[in-house]
Protein backbone atom coordinates (compact mmCIF):
# COMPACT_ATOMS: atom_id res chain seq x y z
CA UNK A 1 0.00 0.00 0.00
CA UNK A 2 1.09 3.46 -0.94
CA UNK A 3 2.25 6.25 1.78
CA UNK A 4 -1.75 8.09 1.72
CA UNK A 5 -2.76 4.74 2.41
CA UNK A 6 -1.53 3.77 4.93
CA UNK A 7 -2.13 7.78 6.12
CA UNK A 8 -5.60 7.66 5.32
CA UNK A 9 -5.62 3.69 7.58
CA UNK A 10 -3.51 5.27 10.55
CA UNK A 11 -6.37 6.43 12.18
CA UNK A 12 -4.44 10.27 12.88
CA UNK A 13 -5.55 13.32 11.73
CA UNK A 14 -4.09 13.74 8.32
CA UNK A 15 -3.63 17.06 6.35
CA UNK A 16 -3.43 17.79 3.01
CA UNK A 17 -2.94 20.68 0.73
CA UNK A 18 -4.76 21.91 -3.10
CA UNK A 19 -2.38 22.39 -5.77
CA UNK A 20 -2.71 24.49 -8.77
CA UNK A 21 -0.77 23.85 -11.51
CA UNK A 22 0.87 26.73 -13.73
CA UNK A 23 -1.38 28.61 -16.39
CA UNK A 24 2.13 28.62 -18.53
CA UNK A 25 4.27 25.91 -20.36
CA UNK A 26 7.03 27.06 -17.73
CA UNK A 27 9.11 24.48 -16.77
CA UNK A 28 10.40 26.76 -13.80
CA UNK A 29 6.73 27.54 -12.17
CA UNK A 30 6.17 23.85 -12.50
CA UNK A 31 9.44 22.88 -10.75
CA UNK A 32 9.11 25.54 -7.86
CA UNK A 33 5.65 24.62 -7.17
CA UNK A 34 6.84 21.28 -6.38
CA UNK A 35 10.04 22.70 -4.55
CA UNK A 36 6.97 24.12 -1.97
CA UNK A 37 5.47 21.74 -0.96
CA UNK A 38 5.93 21.73 2.89
CA UNK A 39 6.94 17.98 4.06
CA UNK A 40 4.83 17.55 6.88
CA UNK A 41 1.76 16.96 4.25
CA UNK A 42 0.20 13.44 4.13
CA UNK A 43 -0.80 14.44 0.64
CA UNK A 44 -1.61 17.37 -1.76
CA UNK A 45 -4.64 16.97 -4.44
CA UNK A 46 -3.76 18.80 -7.97
CA UNK A 47 -6.95 20.04 -9.10
CA UNK A 48 -8.06 19.22 -12.67
CA UNK A 49 -8.79 23.08 -14.66
CA UNK A 50 -10.70 24.23 -11.78
CA UNK A 51 -11.07 27.91 -12.93
CA UNK A 52 -9.49 27.68 -16.48
CA UNK A 53 -7.09 26.32 -18.77
CA UNK A 54 -3.84 25.58 -16.68
CA UNK A 55 -0.95 23.15 -17.39
CA UNK A 56 -2.45 19.41 -17.14
CA UNK A 57 -2.94 18.41 -13.58
CA UNK A 58 -1.64 15.14 -14.90
CA UNK A 59 1.49 16.33 -16.06
CA UNK A 60 1.78 18.67 -12.51
CA UNK A 61 0.68 15.73 -10.62
CA UNK A 62 3.70 13.32 -11.74
CA UNK A 63 6.30 16.00 -11.24
CA UNK A 64 5.36 16.34 -7.79
CA UNK A 65 5.40 12.60 -7.50
CA UNK A 66 9.26 12.65 -8.89
CA UNK A 67 9.97 15.37 -6.00
CA UNK A 68 8.64 13.08 -3.45
CA UNK A 69 7.71 15.63 -1.12
CA UNK A 70 4.44 14.36 -0.36
CA UNK A 71 1.77 11.75 -1.58
CA UNK A 72 0.25 13.20 -4.87
CA UNK A 73 -3.46 12.58 -5.33
CA UNK A 74 -4.65 13.80 -9.09
CA UNK A 75 -8.26 15.23 -9.09
CA UNK A 76 -9.96 13.95 -12.37
CA UNK A 77 -13.37 15.34 -13.71
CA UNK A 78 -15.66 14.24 -15.98
CA UNK A 79 -16.34 17.18 -17.13
CA UNK A 80 -13.47 17.05 -19.49
CA UNK A 81 -12.67 13.33 -20.59
CA UNK A 82 -14.40 10.40 -21.83
CA UNK A 83 -13.82 6.75 -20.11
CA UNK A 84 -10.43 6.15 -22.48
CA UNK A 85 -9.12 9.26 -21.29
CA UNK A 86 -9.97 8.93 -17.47
CA UNK A 87 -8.93 5.38 -17.34
CA UNK A 88 -5.73 5.47 -19.94
CA UNK A 89 -4.45 8.67 -17.33
CA UNK A 90 -5.22 6.90 -14.30
CA UNK A 91 -3.24 3.82 -15.12
CA UNK A 92 -0.51 6.30 -16.67
CA UNK A 93 -0.68 8.10 -13.27
CA UNK A 94 -0.57 4.54 -10.66
CA UNK A 95 2.78 3.91 -13.09
CA UNK A 96 4.41 7.02 -12.61
CA UNK A 97 3.94 7.54 -8.74
CA UNK A 98 0.54 8.97 -8.64
CA UNK A 99 -0.99 7.86 -5.19
CA UNK A 100 -5.12 8.82 -5.73
CA UNK A 101 -7.49 9.83 -7.71
CA UNK A 102 -9.85 12.40 -6.35
CA UNK A 103 -12.60 11.50 -8.83
CA UNK A 104 -15.52 14.69 -9.24
CA UNK A 105 -18.11 15.76 -12.34
CA UNK A 106 -15.82 19.16 -11.69
CA UNK A 107 -17.44 22.97 -12.01
CA UNK A 108 -19.53 23.48 -15.00
CA UNK A 109 -17.03 24.82 -17.80
CA UNK A 110 -19.74 27.15 -18.87
CA UNK A 111 -19.49 28.92 -15.53
CA UNK A 112 -16.29 31.57 -16.41
CA UNK A 113 -14.26 28.41 -17.64
CA UNK A 114 -14.84 27.61 -21.35
CA UNK A 115 -18.70 28.61 -22.19
CA UNK A 116 -17.39 27.36 -25.66
CA UNK A 117 -16.59 23.68 -25.20
CA UNK A 118 -18.61 20.31 -25.25
CA UNK A 119 -18.28 18.52 -22.82
CA UNK A 120 -17.49 14.98 -21.98
CA UNK A 121 -20.14 14.07 -19.30
CA UNK A 122 -19.56 10.21 -20.36
CA UNK A 123 -19.15 8.86 -16.77
CA UNK A 124 -20.30 10.77 -13.90
CA UNK A 125 -18.62 10.69 -10.86
CA UNK A 126 -20.00 7.97 -8.95
CA UNK A 127 -19.47 5.83 -11.97
CA UNK A 128 -15.92 6.94 -12.26
CA UNK A 129 -15.11 6.05 -8.55
CA UNK A 130 -16.55 2.54 -9.49
CA UNK A 131 -14.73 2.15 -12.65
CA UNK A 132 -11.32 3.31 -10.68
CA UNK A 133 -12.35 0.31 -7.87
CA UNK A 134 -12.46 -2.22 -10.07
CA UNK A 135 -9.12 -1.03 -11.50
CA UNK A 136 -7.53 -0.81 -7.89
CA UNK A 137 -8.60 -4.54 -7.26
CA UNK A 138 -9.02 -6.02 -10.16
CA UNK A 139 -6.10 -5.24 -12.11
CA UNK A 140 -6.16 -2.55 -15.08
CA UNK A 141 -7.72 -4.65 -17.91
CA UNK A 142 -10.96 -6.31 -16.49
CA UNK A 143 -11.53 -7.64 -20.05
CA UNK A 144 -8.42 -9.75 -19.98
CA UNK A 145 -8.79 -13.43 -18.98
CA UNK A 146 -5.23 -12.72 -17.47
CA UNK A 147 -5.20 -11.35 -14.27
CA UNK A 148 -3.44 -8.12 -14.50
CA UNK A 149 -1.53 -6.71 -11.77
CA UNK A 150 -3.96 -4.77 -9.41
CA UNK A 151 -3.18 -0.62 -9.33
CA UNK A 152 -1.59 1.29 -6.46
CA UNK A 153 -3.95 3.93 -5.97
CA UNK A 154 -6.39 5.27 -3.35
CA UNK A 155 -9.58 6.50 -4.91
CA UNK A 156 -11.47 9.46 -3.36
CA UNK A 157 -15.00 11.43 -4.51
CA UNK A 158 -15.95 15.20 -3.10
CA UNK A 159 -18.86 15.27 -0.88
CA UNK A 160 -21.04 18.65 0.10
CA UNK A 161 -22.35 18.91 3.67
CA UNK A 162 -24.72 22.10 2.80
CA UNK A 163 -26.11 20.13 0.17
CA UNK A 164 -30.60 19.73 0.95
CA UNK A 165 -32.58 18.17 1.29
CA UNK A 166 -30.48 16.13 3.59
CA UNK A 167 -32.10 12.80 2.76
CA UNK A 168 -30.36 13.09 -0.99
CA UNK A 169 -27.60 14.40 0.39
CA UNK A 170 -26.57 11.26 2.65
CA UNK A 171 -27.86 9.48 -0.52
CA UNK A 172 -25.49 10.70 -2.62
CA UNK A 173 -22.65 10.34 0.46
CA UNK A 174 -23.94 6.36 0.89
CA UNK A 175 -23.54 5.69 -2.94
CA UNK A 176 -20.01 7.25 -2.60
CA UNK A 177 -19.05 4.53 -0.10
CA UNK A 178 -21.11 2.04 -1.53
CA UNK A 179 -18.84 2.15 -5.14
CA UNK A 180 -15.58 1.75 -2.61
CA UNK A 181 -14.62 5.63 -1.47
CA UNK A 182 -11.60 5.13 0.14
CA UNK A 183 -11.91 9.18 1.03
CA UNK A 184 -14.17 11.94 0.76
CA UNK A 185 -13.06 15.48 0.80
CA UNK A 186 -16.14 17.79 1.72
CA UNK A 187 -16.32 21.69 -0.29
CA UNK A 188 -14.77 24.21 1.80
CA UNK A 189 -16.44 24.70 5.36
CA UNK A 190 -17.53 28.09 6.98
CA UNK A 191 -20.61 27.31 8.65
CA UNK A 192 -18.99 24.56 11.13
CA UNK A 193 -22.40 24.04 13.13
CA UNK A 194 -24.34 22.85 9.50
CA UNK A 195 -21.48 21.09 9.17
CA UNK A 196 -21.32 19.26 12.81
CA UNK A 197 -25.06 18.62 12.21
CA UNK A 198 -24.60 16.84 8.72
CA UNK A 199 -21.02 14.97 10.16
CA UNK A 200 -24.05 13.93 13.14
CA UNK A 201 -26.83 12.53 10.66
CA UNK A 202 -23.41 10.56 9.10
CA UNK A 203 -21.92 9.28 12.29
CA UNK A 204 -25.64 8.08 13.69
CA UNK A 205 -25.85 6.06 10.04
CA UNK A 206 -22.39 4.91 10.54
CA UNK A 207 -20.63 6.33 7.56
CA UNK A 208 -18.05 7.71 8.94
CA UNK A 209 -16.58 4.42 10.20
CA UNK A 210 -17.00 3.45 6.29
CA UNK A 211 -14.53 5.82 4.65
CA UNK A 212 -12.26 8.45 6.08
CA UNK A 213 -13.70 12.24 5.76
CA UNK A 214 -11.45 15.03 4.83
CA UNK A 215 -12.72 18.82 5.84
CA UNK A 216 -11.52 21.13 3.45
CA UNK A 217 -10.85 24.56 5.10
CA UNK A 218 -9.88 27.62 2.41
CA UNK A 219 -8.29 30.89 3.53
CA UNK A 220 -10.33 33.75 2.33
CA UNK A 221 -8.03 36.77 0.97
CA UNK A 222 -9.88 39.68 0.99
CA UNK A 223 -13.60 41.25 0.94
CA UNK A 224 -13.82 40.59 -2.89
CA UNK A 225 -12.73 36.96 -2.46
CA UNK A 226 -15.62 36.17 0.07
CA UNK A 227 -17.82 38.01 -2.35
CA UNK A 228 -16.90 35.69 -5.58
CA UNK A 229 -16.86 32.93 -3.43
CA UNK A 230 -20.58 33.69 -2.67
CA UNK A 231 -21.40 34.18 -6.47
CA UNK A 232 -20.39 31.20 -7.19
CA UNK A 233 -21.83 29.19 -4.62
CA UNK A 234 -19.22 26.87 -4.67
CA UNK A 235 -19.18 26.32 -1.34
CA UNK A 236 -21.74 26.53 1.43
CA UNK A 237 -22.94 29.82 3.13
CA UNK A 238 -20.55 32.23 4.77
CA UNK A 239 -21.32 33.77 7.35
CA UNK A 240 -21.97 37.35 7.86
CA UNK A 241 -19.15 37.09 11.13
CA UNK A 242 -16.82 36.13 8.99
CA UNK A 243 -17.33 38.78 6.11
CA UNK A 244 -17.27 41.12 9.05
CA UNK A 245 -14.03 40.20 10.41
CA UNK A 246 -12.12 39.69 6.70
CA UNK A 247 -13.93 43.38 5.72
CA UNK A 248 -12.64 45.14 9.00
CA UNK A 249 -8.97 43.38 9.18
CA UNK A 250 -6.35 45.51 8.22
CA UNK A 251 -4.45 42.56 6.77
CA UNK A 252 -7.28 40.61 5.01
CA UNK A 253 -5.42 37.89 3.87
CA UNK A 254 -3.33 37.14 7.34
CA UNK A 255 -6.91 37.50 9.34
CA UNK A 256 -8.42 34.90 6.13
CA UNK A 257 -4.96 32.50 7.34
CA UNK A 258 -6.25 32.86 10.90
CA UNK A 259 -9.88 32.02 10.19
CA UNK A 260 -9.33 29.31 8.12
CA UNK A 261 -6.76 27.94 11.48
CA UNK A 262 -9.65 28.53 13.91
CA UNK A 263 -11.93 26.43 11.34
CA UNK A 264 -9.52 23.72 10.99
CA UNK A 265 -9.40 23.71 15.19
CA UNK A 266 -12.96 23.36 15.33
CA UNK A 267 -13.47 20.59 12.53
CA UNK A 268 -10.64 18.49 13.65
CA UNK A 269 -12.74 18.15 17.20
CA UNK A 270 -15.69 17.23 15.80
CA UNK A 271 -15.91 13.14 15.70
CA UNK A 272 -16.03 11.61 12.36
CA UNK A 273 -13.39 14.12 10.78
CA UNK A 274 -10.09 12.01 9.99
CA UNK A 275 -8.25 15.12 8.10
CA UNK A 276 -8.04 18.78 7.43
CA UNK A 277 -7.73 19.54 3.51
CA UNK A 278 -6.86 23.14 2.75
CA UNK A 279 -7.78 24.23 -0.80
CA UNK A 280 -5.67 27.09 -2.15
CA UNK A 281 -8.34 29.68 -2.83
CA UNK A 282 -6.62 30.07 -6.64
CA UNK A 283 -3.08 30.23 -5.42
CA UNK A 284 -0.57 27.69 -6.24
CA UNK A 285 -0.32 26.02 -3.16
CA UNK A 286 -1.44 27.63 -0.20
CA UNK A 287 0.88 30.32 1.37
CA UNK A 288 2.89 28.27 3.66
CA UNK A 289 2.47 30.89 6.81
CA UNK A 290 -1.35 29.14 6.79
CA UNK A 291 0.39 25.92 8.28
CA UNK A 292 2.28 28.66 10.80
CA UNK A 293 1.64 28.42 14.35
CA UNK A 294 0.92 32.53 14.34
CA UNK A 295 -2.15 31.57 12.43
CA UNK A 296 -3.26 29.06 15.10
CA UNK A 297 -2.13 25.78 12.89
CA UNK A 298 -0.46 24.11 16.16
CA UNK A 299 2.46 21.92 15.76
CA UNK A 300 0.83 19.10 16.80
CA UNK A 301 -1.59 19.13 14.46
CA UNK A 302 0.61 19.29 10.82
CA UNK A 303 0.31 15.28 10.42
CA UNK A 304 2.98 12.95 9.42
CA UNK A 305 6.08 14.56 11.18
CA UNK A 306 4.52 14.45 14.30
CA UNK A 307 2.55 11.42 14.41
CA UNK B 1 -41.92 18.35 -30.75
CA UNK B 2 -38.88 19.80 -32.13
CA UNK B 3 -38.34 23.63 -30.74
CA UNK B 4 -36.68 26.38 -32.96
CA UNK B 5 -35.89 29.74 -33.19
CA UNK B 6 -35.63 32.22 -35.93
CA UNK B 7 -32.06 33.40 -37.42
CA UNK B 8 -32.17 36.86 -37.22
CA UNK B 9 -32.92 38.51 -40.45
CA UNK B 10 -29.70 40.00 -41.18
CA UNK B 11 -28.06 36.78 -40.92
CA UNK B 12 -30.51 35.44 -43.63
CA UNK B 13 -30.20 38.93 -45.71
CA UNK B 14 -26.32 37.89 -45.81
CA UNK B 15 -26.80 33.67 -46.53
CA UNK B 16 -29.17 35.16 -49.69
CA UNK B 17 -27.03 38.20 -50.65
CA UNK B 18 -25.78 36.25 -54.25
CA UNK B 19 -29.82 35.58 -55.14
CA UNK B 20 -32.37 37.64 -56.46
CA UNK B 21 -35.33 35.21 -56.95
CA UNK B 22 -35.57 32.63 -53.80
CA UNK B 23 -38.31 30.68 -52.38
CA UNK B 24 -39.17 30.55 -49.21
CA UNK B 25 -40.82 27.53 -47.94
CA UNK B 26 -42.72 27.48 -44.36
CA UNK B 27 -43.04 23.52 -42.43
CA UNK B 28 -46.59 23.02 -40.86
CA UNK B 29 -45.83 21.04 -38.06
CA UNK B 30 -42.99 21.15 -34.90
CA UNK B 31 -41.95 24.96 -36.42
CA UNK B 32 -45.46 26.54 -36.80
CA UNK B 33 -46.85 25.53 -32.98
CA UNK B 34 -43.42 27.20 -31.78
CA UNK B 35 -43.72 29.72 -34.11
CA UNK B 36 -40.52 29.89 -35.32
CA UNK B 37 -40.86 28.28 -39.12
CA UNK B 38 -44.92 28.32 -40.25
CA UNK B 39 -47.11 30.25 -42.71
CA UNK B 40 -46.84 33.59 -40.65
CA UNK B 41 -42.90 33.54 -40.04
CA UNK B 42 -42.44 32.90 -43.53
CA UNK B 43 -44.58 36.05 -44.46
CA UNK B 44 -43.13 38.05 -41.80
CA UNK B 45 -39.50 37.34 -43.41
CA UNK B 46 -40.21 37.75 -46.51
CA UNK B 47 -41.46 41.14 -45.98
CA UNK B 48 -38.89 42.05 -44.25
CA UNK B 49 -36.02 40.72 -46.41
CA UNK B 50 -37.78 42.08 -49.63
CA UNK B 51 -37.80 45.59 -47.71
CA UNK B 52 -33.97 45.48 -46.76
CA UNK B 53 -33.43 44.70 -49.97
CA UNK B 54 -35.35 47.49 -51.66
CA UNK B 55 -33.33 49.58 -49.26
CA UNK B 56 -29.75 48.06 -50.36
CA UNK B 57 -30.79 48.93 -54.38
CA UNK B 58 -30.74 45.21 -54.75
CA UNK B 59 -33.92 43.69 -54.89
CA UNK B 60 -35.13 40.52 -54.70
CA UNK B 61 -37.90 38.79 -55.39
CA UNK B 62 -39.58 36.33 -53.15
CA UNK B 63 -42.27 33.13 -53.67
CA UNK B 64 -43.62 31.48 -50.46
CA UNK B 65 -44.94 28.34 -49.58
CA UNK B 66 -45.68 26.02 -46.49
CA UNK B 67 -46.05 22.59 -47.01
CA UNK B 68 -47.63 19.79 -44.13
CA UNK B 69 -44.38 18.25 -43.43
CA UNK B 70 -40.90 19.19 -44.96
CA UNK B 71 -39.32 16.11 -43.20
CA UNK B 72 -41.59 13.93 -45.60
CA UNK B 73 -41.26 13.24 -49.00
CA UNK B 74 -44.61 12.84 -49.63
CA UNK B 75 -45.08 16.62 -49.15
CA UNK B 76 -42.17 17.91 -50.63
CA UNK B 77 -43.72 17.00 -54.39
CA UNK B 78 -45.66 20.51 -53.90
CA UNK B 79 -42.54 22.47 -54.47
CA UNK B 80 -41.78 21.01 -58.06
CA UNK B 81 -43.14 23.87 -59.52
CA UNK B 82 -42.54 26.82 -57.47
CA UNK B 83 -38.83 25.66 -56.69
CA UNK B 84 -37.99 25.45 -60.45
CA UNK B 85 -38.56 29.22 -60.97
CA UNK B 86 -36.38 29.70 -58.29
CA UNK B 87 -32.50 30.57 -57.71
CA UNK B 88 -32.14 29.29 -54.33
CA UNK B 89 -34.21 27.97 -51.75
CA UNK B 90 -34.57 28.96 -47.93
CA UNK B 91 -35.99 26.04 -45.25
CA UNK B 92 -37.92 27.21 -42.24
CA UNK B 93 -38.09 23.81 -41.00
CA UNK B 94 -35.60 22.56 -38.61
CA UNK B 95 -32.29 21.17 -39.61
CA UNK B 96 -34.12 17.51 -40.89
CA UNK B 97 -36.49 19.62 -43.13
CA UNK B 98 -33.81 21.38 -44.38
CA UNK B 99 -31.65 18.45 -45.26
CA UNK B 100 -34.73 16.73 -47.10
CA UNK B 101 -35.32 19.68 -49.40
CA UNK B 102 -31.98 19.80 -50.33
CA UNK B 103 -31.77 16.05 -51.04
CA UNK B 104 -34.81 16.26 -53.11
CA UNK B 105 -33.28 19.20 -55.16
CA UNK B 106 -29.70 18.31 -56.05
CA UNK B 107 -28.96 21.03 -58.32
CA UNK B 108 -30.21 23.77 -56.41
CA UNK B 109 -28.81 25.39 -53.22
CA UNK B 110 -30.70 25.34 -49.92
CA UNK B 111 -30.49 27.39 -47.05
CA UNK B 112 -31.74 27.24 -43.16
CA UNK B 113 -33.59 29.99 -42.30
CA UNK B 114 -34.03 28.64 -38.62
CA UNK B 115 -31.68 27.22 -35.84
CA UNK B 116 -32.91 24.18 -34.42
CA UNK B 117 -32.51 23.85 -30.74
CA UNK B 118 -34.05 20.57 -29.02
CA UNK B 119 -36.77 18.33 -28.50
CA UNK B 120 -39.08 20.37 -25.90
CA UNK B 121 -42.56 21.01 -25.01
CA UNK B 122 -44.33 24.69 -24.72
CA UNK B 123 -43.78 25.72 -20.72
CA UNK B 124 -46.36 28.83 -21.12
CA UNK B 125 -47.14 30.90 -23.68
CA UNK B 126 -44.17 31.46 -25.61
CA UNK B 127 -41.69 29.28 -23.45
CA UNK B 128 -40.36 26.18 -24.56
CA UNK B 129 -38.12 24.10 -22.46
CA UNK B 130 -35.44 20.69 -23.35
CA UNK B 131 -36.59 17.22 -21.94
CA UNK B 132 -35.00 14.76 -24.32
CA UNK B 133 -31.73 14.49 -26.26
CA UNK B 134 -32.87 11.64 -28.30
CA UNK B 135 -30.26 9.12 -26.73
CA UNK B 136 -31.64 6.18 -28.15
CA UNK B 137 -32.37 3.81 -24.79
CA UNK B 138 -34.87 5.90 -22.44
CA UNK B 139 -33.92 5.66 -19.00
CA UNK B 140 -36.93 7.46 -17.78
CA UNK B 141 -38.21 4.52 -15.59
CA UNK B 142 -35.04 5.18 -13.48
CA UNK B 143 -35.55 8.53 -13.07
CA UNK B 144 -39.13 8.88 -11.89
CA UNK B 145 -40.03 10.49 -15.54
CA UNK B 146 -37.20 13.14 -15.43
CA UNK B 147 -34.47 12.62 -17.67
CA UNK B 148 -31.28 13.82 -16.28
CA UNK B 149 -29.51 13.12 -19.28
CA UNK B 150 -31.08 16.00 -20.96
CA UNK B 151 -32.18 18.08 -17.94
CA UNK B 152 -29.25 17.54 -15.60
CA UNK B 153 -25.98 20.34 -16.66
CA UNK B 154 -23.57 17.94 -16.03
CA UNK B 155 -25.17 14.69 -17.11
CA UNK B 156 -25.12 12.97 -13.76
CA UNK B 157 -27.33 9.80 -13.39
CA UNK B 158 -26.72 9.03 -9.67
CA UNK B 159 -27.45 11.92 -7.75
CA UNK B 160 -26.84 16.02 -7.93
CA UNK B 161 -23.78 17.92 -8.05
CA UNK B 162 -22.35 19.69 -5.45
CA UNK B 163 -23.58 22.73 -6.76
CA UNK B 164 -27.54 21.96 -6.81
CA UNK B 165 -29.83 23.74 -4.48
CA UNK B 166 -33.50 23.52 -3.88
CA UNK B 167 -34.02 26.08 -6.01
CA UNK B 168 -31.47 26.13 -9.06
CA UNK B 169 -29.33 24.56 -11.09
CA UNK B 170 -25.61 25.66 -10.40
CA UNK B 171 -25.40 26.92 -13.95
CA UNK B 172 -28.48 29.05 -14.71
CA UNK B 173 -30.25 30.64 -11.71
CA UNK B 174 -33.58 30.26 -14.17
CA UNK B 175 -33.34 26.38 -14.44
CA UNK B 176 -33.88 24.23 -11.90
CA UNK B 177 -31.79 21.31 -10.53
CA UNK B 178 -32.69 18.06 -11.76
CA UNK B 179 -31.97 15.94 -9.26
CA UNK B 180 -34.25 17.82 -6.97
CA UNK B 181 -36.99 17.29 -9.79
CA UNK B 182 -36.21 14.19 -9.53
CA UNK B 183 -35.81 13.33 -6.14
CA UNK B 184 -39.06 15.08 -5.21
CA UNK B 185 -41.07 13.32 -8.28
CA UNK B 186 -39.97 9.80 -7.18
CA UNK B 187 -41.05 10.88 -3.27
CA UNK B 188 -44.43 11.66 -4.35
CA UNK B 189 -44.70 8.36 -6.31
CA UNK B 190 -43.51 5.97 -3.17
CA UNK B 191 -39.86 5.09 -5.68
CA UNK B 192 -37.24 7.27 -3.27
CA UNK B 193 -35.98 3.61 -3.19
CA UNK B 194 -34.28 4.02 -7.02
CA UNK B 195 -32.19 6.43 -5.72
CA UNK B 196 -29.91 4.43 -3.38
CA UNK B 197 -29.71 2.23 -6.85
CA UNK B 198 -26.16 2.78 -8.97
CA UNK B 199 -26.46 3.53 -11.97
CA UNK B 200 -23.93 1.72 -14.60
CA UNK B 201 -21.89 3.94 -17.25
CA UNK B 202 -24.21 4.93 -19.68
CA UNK B 203 -23.67 2.86 -22.83
CA UNK B 204 -23.82 5.61 -25.46
CA UNK B 205 -23.76 3.50 -28.78
CA UNK B 206 -27.14 4.27 -29.03
CA UNK B 207 -26.51 7.56 -29.25
CA UNK B 208 -25.36 9.85 -31.91
CA UNK B 209 -21.58 9.04 -30.91
CA UNK B 210 -21.53 6.44 -33.17
CA UNK B 211 -22.56 8.72 -36.27
CA UNK B 212 -26.05 9.92 -37.56
CA UNK B 213 -28.62 6.90 -36.77
CA UNK B 214 -30.77 4.75 -39.05
CA UNK B 215 -33.81 3.24 -38.47
CA UNK B 216 -35.03 -0.12 -40.36
CA UNK B 217 -38.57 -1.73 -39.31
CA UNK B 218 -38.96 -4.29 -41.47
CA UNK B 219 -42.41 -5.35 -40.53
CA UNK B 220 -43.91 -2.14 -41.69
CA UNK B 221 -42.02 -2.02 -44.98
CA UNK B 222 -43.79 -3.35 -47.91
S1 LIG C 1 -33.21 8.98 -21.41
FE1 LIG C 1 -32.69 9.37 -23.58
S2 LIG C 1 -34.56 8.97 -24.73
FE2 LIG C 1 -35.17 9.12 -22.57
S3 LIG C 1 -35.78 11.26 -22.29
FE3 LIG C 1 -33.61 11.14 -21.78
S4 LIG C 1 -32.48 11.58 -23.66
FE4 LIG C 1 -34.62 11.15 -24.22
S1 LIG D 1 -27.19 21.67 -10.18
FE1 LIG D 1 -28.42 19.84 -10.60
S2 LIG D 1 -29.00 19.96 -12.76
FE2 LIG D 1 -27.38 21.46 -12.43
S3 LIG D 1 -25.50 20.35 -12.96
FE3 LIG D 1 -25.75 20.08 -10.76
S4 LIG D 1 -26.92 18.20 -10.50
FE4 LIG D 1 -27.09 18.79 -12.66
Amino acid sequence: MNRFGQSLLSGRMITTAEVLAPAGADPAALRALSLSVPSFLDAVIVADNPDRIRSSAFSAAVELSRRKAAGVILSMTTRDRNRLALMSDALGAAALGVEGILCMSGRHGSIDICPEAAAAGDFDSIQLVQAMKRMVLDGADPKSKKKAPALNLQIGATVHPYLRPLQLNLMCVRKKISVGADFLVTQAVFDTEEFESWMAALRRRGLDKRTAIIASVLPLSSGEHVRALQRSRMYGPIGDDIVDRISAAPDPAAEGLSIAAEIANILRGIRGVRGIHVIGGGCGLVPPEMFSEKAGWKSEDRGSVNA
Amino acid sequence: MIVASPKSITELKSIIEGHRKVLFVGCGTCVTVCLAGGEREVSISSYAIRMARRLDRNPVEILQITIERQCDNEFLKELAAPASEAEAIVSFGCGAGVQAIAERFPGKPVYAALNTQFLGVLEQQAVWTEKCMGCGDCMLAHFGGICPVTRCAKRLLNGPCGGSTETRCEVDPDRPCAWQLIYERLKSIGQLGRLEEVVPPKDWSTAWYGGARKIVRREHQV
